[in-house]
């Protein structure tokens, strides 16, 4: 006759088992619920079971209760909502503002500096195309002097920064001589980028003062709807 | 249920598990507060069966962030004073014998390393089902009851190692 698989218990919890005889039981024990009972004595169980008397502390719970708001979830749905409804607008505003300075900024830029284009059919071969509608002075090749052509066409020949070189010109003379007066290209991005930055600033400040002023108009229109409330006769409240 | 009567309801077996993990009353203070926050935050998306096995796993994870946050081990029997203090023991004229195994058997436990002591803890002191205990510290059920009987052992072990007459 083969001892009974839960013959064991006893000498598993008292500790006095093999190894293999411990393994062997462990594989038994998680399908049987006769030894998963508890081993405690009802000593041991009334002393656990005093255990379980023990309470949190009073102001650990109102700590947490306390703590809730300032991080929680629904204890601020409608500043939530408040802002979630408002935020959409001023987004938008923003984006357009900035939109719009960018594209001042851009317009500005292309009054005066526009890459000179390497090539353009009908045109003398090396000399830019936007230089074309200026009657030259002479046919000889004479250098460029302002007078000859309108300031704005000149200077868009180096305005703007080109990684490209030039392509080499069989009359590079008179344009060489125009392009060292021209502002130098980083100088104009960095101002662009600087008027970017100040519009942005300008336009996040318009959005917190229109927050807080929808913030304000909110508790107004709450204050006096709970004055209008308070008028009422108190057979309609 | 609104969640500060859910965080209520929940708030002593946050402390008691808090308290058996960290084994020092003021660490479970700092990390039943912390847990108590997260339960109330969370709680409303779980089902309301799972909700005291899963304020046990926030509690049990509080107290073991707080405990590497330290890197402090807990200490043996350190939670008695406040188990003796905030406890409201029954039987106050309770013989010394019975003292006497009630501070073996709150030392053993707090011997036990983890997850013997959360299993424990959850199983003979909170009651949880076998599936709440495993839902709470993502184990196999089987896993789960064959670390409980190891517990069971090491605590049986225990309080024949330091009171060898109160082991039947």
């Amino acid at each position: 006759m083969t001892p009974s698989p839960c013959t064991p218990r006893e000498a598993y919890l008292n500790g006095s088992l093999s190894p293999e005889a411990v393994a062997a039981f462990e594989d038994h024990v998680a399908a049987c619920e006769a030894c998963l009972a508890t081993p405690f004595s009802a000593e041991e169980r009334a002393l656990l079971d005093d255990l379980r008397a023990v309470t949190c502390p009073p102001d650990v719970l109102t700590a947490a209760l306390a703590a809730v708001p300032a991080t929680g979830q629904d204890r601020a749905p409608r500043r939530h909502a408040g802002r979630r409804r408002v935020r959409p607008v001023w987004v938008s505003v923003a984006f357009v503002a900035a939109l719009a300075v960018l594209v001042a900024t851009w317009s500005v830029r292309e009054d005066s500096p526009t890459p000179p284009p390497l090539a353009d059919a009908g045109s003398e071969p090396g000399v830019p195309a936007i230089m074309t509608p200026a009657p030259p002075a002479s046919p000889s090749p004479e250098p460029v002097v302002p007078e000859a052509a309108p300031p704005a066409p000149v200077q868009r020949g180096a305005s703007r920064p080109r990684t490209t070189p030039a392509r080499p010109s069989p009359t590079p003379a008179p344009i060489a001589q125009v392009v060292p007066q021209e502002p130098a290209p980083p100088d104009s991005v960095a101002a662009a980028r600087d008027e970017l930055l100040v519009a942005f600033a300008i336009v996040a400040e318009a959005q917190d003062q229109a927050a807080r002023a929808t913030t304000e108009a909110l508790a107004d229109g709450v204050a006096h709807a709970a004055d209008a409330i308070r008028t009422l006769p108190p057979t309609l409240r | 249920m609104s969640p500060d009567r859910l965080v209520r309801t929940h708030a002593d077996l946050v402390y008691r598990v808090a308290l058996r993990v960290t084994g020092s009353p003021d660490d479970a203070a700092d990390a039943a507060q912390d847990a108590l926050v997260r339960v109330w935050k969370g709680i409303g998306a779980i089902a309301p069966e799972k909700q005291r096995a899963w304020a046990a796993r926030v509690a049990r994870n509080a107290a073991l962030d707080l405990l590497r946050r330290r890197a402090v081990r807990p200490r043996p029997g350190h939670a008695d004073a406040v188990t003796d203090s905030a406890s409201r023991d029954p039987r106050p004229d309770a013989d010394a014998e019975m003292s006497e195994l009630r501070i073996c058997l709150r030392r053993a436990i707090d011997t036990l390393h983890e997850p013997y002591r959360s299993i424990l803890v959850l199983r003979e002191i909170e009651g949880l089902a076998y599936a709440e205990i495993a839902d709470a510290l993502d184990l196999p059920i089987n896993t789960l009851k064959v670390y409980l009987m190891r517990a069971r052992r090491r605590v049986r072990s225990a309080i024949a190692l330091s009171s060898p007459e109160l082991v039947p």
